[in-house]
């Protein structure tokens, strides 16, 4: 009863106080269009207290209800370009329809008053205690703690997701991209304060012209003076291994030094530090080409296809220094300097089969190497990095006095060759930006000098018949002196129009060589083999680069047009040749997005090239105990064309990425290469004058997936490749025709969160067809297993098989490899404890198949056997 | 020449796909507000406040919100577009923290969000969020305008909003709307979100919702979910690994740090999802 009452007496209430009211209605303009995203507000009179409101929907029409006993409302209609509406209306359900008259609407503006976006200038100071942990001890554990920052495992840096471009310390870059060597062992107490500097440009130049979206960070130190570094220490057992680093640093404003001692015999060449080179350094080099060029070698073993530390049976010791000091008028200057020395040891033997259009001759080549490199590097750099100025210019000296001693067990006959070759080298790299008219002009000038002074000694002697008149005899030698001069100057400079850019450069190139040789034997110190070849080319070059980008287009056209001279004269032998060329080679490259997933990609490219003066020289060279060469013929000259188109398709919705490139190459070739080989496997290389065509075709895919339900990601791969060619073997001209397949599979799965599998699985088959007739296919296997367990943060545990398998000319070879790492971090001292069991089955050789173009060797080489190493890492 | 052929062929069945190409919102704008935007990253730790200014651009039939930051960069890559000049004010600009923008198509009613995973810009449309607004007498000035206080929950969380009636825009910041004004101030009740009035501005600048830098990919809401997840769950599988091999030992210690800091950032401001 009680209930009813209450409810009845609410009912009354609210019948009373709250009737409800609905206003409908409708906005429109003066040309009966409707309004939308109107506000239509009921306040009451007098008041901004809204009562309730609606937002007018695209019709313009709008519905309110009310629970109020006012009897008066006020309406409010606002609606942004319309003058507002505001009409006293009574508290009742009704029909409200409006037109509103259109008025321009500006609002008060209210701008920031300081804007927050501009910074002082575009640094970012991080204070270093703020971001330090307890267990952080180097700069790299603090910089990872920075908002921004992430230092990925391999030690590079990370600004939004995006490299860095410089690392500075106190403003200087003494170690240029290796700056994970201070970044990893300069403890963070030495450090006041961290600095990203966005958007940088690093030659101060070019600042707000060329645009940088990397950033680089400089290191604040908080004392003038700061002395660090680190060790690494490392030994283990069968035989007696050692691998030690020791890396001593110095860091003041003025002056800074790193250097470097690292020795090991555990197969780790650390010789390839020393090799840092950009992409564009790569390709200067080969226009340079004037690395070091081995003229003589000893009869090699060819190194297996597979991780260095296998077989590598090294004594090495490496020591760099970096030194970097500021000078007066904001010059830098930056000497490195490194040297290196290493004994190598190779163990093993080869069967040789050449094929020759009639028969197959077979050599079988017991051999020990050993390989004694001693080498000097320095670099003297002088910089100055200004808004007005650049200029940066480098000396440098390469010296190289490697030794190579080589003992091969032909058959029953021994024989010793000891190689000497040498090689230096003194160059200047001036690099400078000035400004031409409204560009900023690139200046570059390079000249080195050279000198190849080698010699090869081979006991007893060989070609009896050419240099001994069929008599055997004890020794021959070989010596060579090369010398060259080159020179290379480029002017150029890049400007925008449009859509396009246009990079303009104008250069001249000279090379300047002299060859000398003669081959000297124990018994006959008359001599018939001499070389005394004297080289010039010379090379005047316009090139214009040209960009257009557009929505989903990119194109680039490159249009060189080159003017070469090439002059060759050995007076004693009375030949000479001048060659003038003038070549248009042009190349083209077109992508285009078909949709965010699909793009293709084509490219066109027409090329000139020519041959060095290791392949001319009148007279013969003793290349090595079995090859004799002479090369009597005109310069060769190459001319290619190839085009090449692809197609990709990357959905990461579906984690899904697919590629297909296919390329084509064809070359055609002015000489033809004799090779004339003897009953004693001993081979001359002559080359005639007969014009040839090498065609090449490559076709690339390759598929990945991810499949996130069972964390699995699944990559594809297949190449095939195909070459048809001529080749003259004993005087008889022979079409080969060499095939290639690949493929490759790989899958990758996490278990768990610690816990991941890897599996790879690589299938090669080889084929080469002379005169139509197949020889044997080679099949090679490749299988790859590793587990990489992560038990906790701290500790990593992986276990790496490797199983390779191929069909060799009789039997099937199987081999096996096994190792065993474990690493533990002790984080608080920053201490790395390795323990690595390499080649746990103590497989012992390896047999290796190469195929080229006239014959199949195979090679037993003597592995590293089964070995335990143990490390230790820390700071000193 | 076979293979020649069959690349033709491939070349030819995919130009097809060319016809495809997405319309995208473009008009005058009428107004650009910019909001300062407060973020607490870690749900316990108050020092992982971060901020980043928010620009709200607004039509007749269309709002945009992005990232300031974001947005200079890419008025700035449009500008070279045309005159093929640097600016000079490059100094001026840092890099976008927040990388999500929201469309609200105010004739469709409907709402397009884009998100960066990796390096590609996902994007779903769905129904304009439609909050339940408890309106409230009390009123306060910000930046000169008289502003009235409603609430709402959205997501997970309680917000307190201010809106000014004088400007008749039923829009706000991020996913906000339907008031009978434009939102002014909003926070949570918690205090680890917010988003505050710095600017108004009027303008008739023409504006291209189409982002010139960065490609974006459109998808329904299903498969944005499955990415996002995906990209939590193993952040290298977002990359496209064709032509480069990376060693599996890096991926994985990149990834760890990549989910170690997604594990950080466990405060997001929509706790629970929303029904769409």
């Amino acid at each position: 009863m009680k209930q009813i009452l209450t409810l009845y007496f609410v009912f009354f209430i609210y019948i009373c106080c709250f009737s409800q009211t609905k206003i409908i209605g409708n906005l429109k303009t003066v040309n009966d269009k409707a309004i939308s995203g109107a506000s239509i507000t009921i306040t009451e009179l007098q008041t901004d207290n809204i009562l309730n409101y609606a937002i007018s929907d695209n019709n313009g029409s709008f519905s309110i209800s009310l629970n109020s006993k006012i009897e008066h409302l006020q309406i409010n209609i606002r609606s942004m370009g319309f003058r507002t509406v505001v009409k006293i209306i009574d508290n009742k359900i009704q029909t409200l329809n409006f037109i509103l008259k259109e008025e321009r609407t500006e609002l008060k503006e209210v701008l920031i008053k300081n804007n927050p976006i501009t910074r002082k200038g575009d640094t970012i100071n991080y204070s270093v205690n703020a971001f330090t942990k307890q267990e952080d001890r180097t700069i790299a554990d603090v910089l990872k703690n920075m908002p921004g920052i992430e230092v990925l495992s391999d030690g590079k840096i990370l600004y939004q997701g995006k490299p860095i471009n410089k690392y500075y310390i106190e403003g200087l870059d003494l170690l240029e991209g290796k700056y994970n060597l201070a970044n990893s062992n300069l403890p963070h107490k030495e450090v006041v304060k961290v600095q990203v500097l966005e958007n940088h440009q690093p030659i101060k130049l070019l600042d707000s012209l060329v645009y940088s979206d990397q950033a680089a960070i400089n290191i604040k130190l908080k004392n003038s003076l700061t002395f660090t570094g680190q060790a690494k220490v490392g030994s283990g057992i069968s035989p007696l291994l050692w691998n030690t680093n020791v890396t001593p640093m110095l860091f003041s404003k003025k002056r800074q030094m790193l250097s470097s001692y690292q020795t090991n015999n555990t197969g780790n060449n650390v010789a390839k530090q020393l090799k840092k080179l950009t992409i564009d350094e790569l390709l200067e080099q080969f226009e340079r080409n004037d690395e070091k060029q081995d003229w003589l070698s000893i009869q090699q073993l060819t190194v297996p296809n597979f991780s260095e530390q296998r077989w590598l049976d090294n004594n090495i010791h490496l020591i760099t220094t970096n030194y970097l000091q500021k000078l007066k008028n904001d010059y830098e200057l930056r000497l490195n300097m490194s040297y290196l020395n290493d004994y190598q040891q190779q163990n093993g033997f080869t069967n040789t089969q050449f094929f020759t259009a009639n028969d197959t001759i077979v050599l079988f080549e017991n051999k020990y190497n050993q390989l004694y490199t001693s080498t000097l590097e320095t670099n003297l750099t002088l910089q100055k990095n200004t808004d007005k100025n650049f200029l940066k210019n480098s000396l440098q000296f390469q010296g190289f006095w490697d030794i190579q001693r080589g003992n091969v067990q032909l058959n029953t006959a021994n024989i010793t060759q000891n190689l000497s070759n040498r090689y230096f080298k003194l160059s200047n790299n001036l690099k400078t930006l000035f400004p031409l008219g409204k560009q900023i002009a690139t200046l570059n000038s390079y000249v080195s000098l050279n000198k190849t002074p080698q010699s090869l000694v081979v006991n007893p002697g060989q070609f009896n018949d050419l240099l001994n008149n069929g008599n055997n005899y004890n020794q021959v030698t070989q010596n060579i002196d090369l010398q060259t001069f080159y020179t290379n100057n480029s002017l150029g400079f890049t400007k925008g129009w449009k859509q396009f850019s246009f990079s303009p450069k104008l250069g001249i190139q000279f090379e300047k060589q002299n060859l000398e040789s003669n081959i000297l034997t124990s018994e006959n110190t008359f001599n018939n083999f001499e070389n005394n070849l004297a080289w010039t080319r010379s090379k005047l070059y316009f090139k214009l680069q040209t960009q257009y980008e557009k929505d989903k287009w990119r194109m680039e056209l490159t249009t060189p047009i080159n003017l070469h001279n090439y002059q060759l004269e050995d007076k004693p032998l009375q030949r000479e040749q001048n060659l003038n060329r003038v070549n248009f080679e042009p190349r083209l490259s077109l992508n285009y997005d078909l949709t965010s997933f699909w793009r293709i990609g084509t490219s066109a490219n027409i090329g000139n090239q020519f041959g060095t003066i290791n392949q001319v020289h009148y007279n013969y060279i003793l290349q090595n105990y079995r090859s004799l060469q002479r090369i009597d013929t005109p310069l060769p000259e190459m001319k290619n064309l190839g085009y090449s188109a692809s197609l990709g398709y990357r959905n990461p919705i579906k984690s899904l990425f697919f590629s297909v490139i296919y390329s084509n190459t064809t070359t055609e070739n002015n000489l033809l290469y004799n090779n004339q080989i003897l009953d004693n496997g001993t081979m001359e290389l002559q080359a005639i004058k007969q014009d040839n065509m090498r065609y090449s075709h490559n076709i690339m895919t390759r598929a990945s997936k991810y499949f996130s339900d069972f964390d699995t990601s699944f990559t594809l791969s297949a190449n095939y490749s195909l070459q048809d060619f001529k080749q003259i073997l004993n005087s008889d001209i022979t079409d080969i025709s060499n095939q290639n397949w690949r493929f490759n599979g790989k899958l990758d799965t996490d278990i768990t969160d610690w816990l991941n599998t890897e599996l790879e699985s690589v299938f090669q088959f080889s084929n080469s067809e002379i005169k139509g007739q197949n020889n044997q296919t080679i099949t090679q296997q490749f299988h790859k297993f590793n587990i990489n367990i992560y038990p906790k943060e701290n500790q990593y545990i992986a276990l790496k098989s490797e199983y390779v398998k191929m069909n060799l000319f009789s039997e099937n070879v199987k081999n096996l490899f096994s190792d065993l790492v474990y690493r533990y971090t002790w984080k608080k001292k920053n201490l790395d404890f390795e323990l690595e069991w390499s080649n746990i089955f103590n497989t012992k050789n390896y047999r290796t198949v190469n195929i080229d173009d006239f014959s199949y060797i195979e090679t037993n080489f003597s592995l590293r056997p089964s070995q335990v190493l143990f490390k230790v890492r820390f700071s000193l | 020449m076979k293979i020649k052929f069959s690349i033709i062929v491939l070349l030819c069945l995919f130009t097809s796909s060319l016809l495809f190409s997405q319309s995208n919102l473009k008009d005058s704008l009428r107004h650009e507000v910019i909001y300062k935007y407060s973020y607490q990253e870690n749900d316990k730790d108050t020092t992982s406040l971060k901020t980043e200014d928010m620009i709200l651009k607004i039509s007749k039939d269309f709002s945009y919100y992005v990232s300031l930051n974001s947005m200079r960069i890419r008025e700035m890559s449009e500008a070279f577009e045309k005159t093929k000049k640097m600016p000079t004010n490059l100094n001026s600009i840092s890099r976008a923290k927040i990388h999500h923008t929201i469309l609200k198509n105010y004739v469709k009613n409907e709402m397009t969000f884009s998100n960066m995973f990796g390096m590609n810009y996902f994007s779903y449309s769905k129904k304009i969020d439609s909050f339940k607004w408890v309106l409230n007498d009390e009123k306060k000035d910000i930046i000169g305008y008289s502003c009235q206080k409603a609430t709402t929950s959205f997501a997970g969380r309680d917000y307190t909003a201010w809106y000014a009636v004088d400007i008749p825009i039923s829009d706000g910041p991020y996913k906000f709307n339907g008031l009978p004004g434009l939102i002014f101030l909003i926070y949570d009740t918690k205090k680890q979100y917010s988003f505050e009035i710095i600017s108004i501005k009027n303008t008739n600048a023409f504006f291209d919702t189409k982002d010139p830098i960065y490609s974006n990919i459109v998808t329904s809401y299903d498969e944005y979910k499955t990415i996002e997840n995906k990209f939590i769950k193993k952040p290298s599988s977002m990359m496209n690994t064709s032509g480069i091999q990376l060693p599996k030992e890096l991926l994985d210690k990149a990834d760890r740090r990549a989910k170690e800091k997604l594990k950080y950032e466990n405060n997001p401001l929509e706790l629970n999802e929303d029904d769409k």
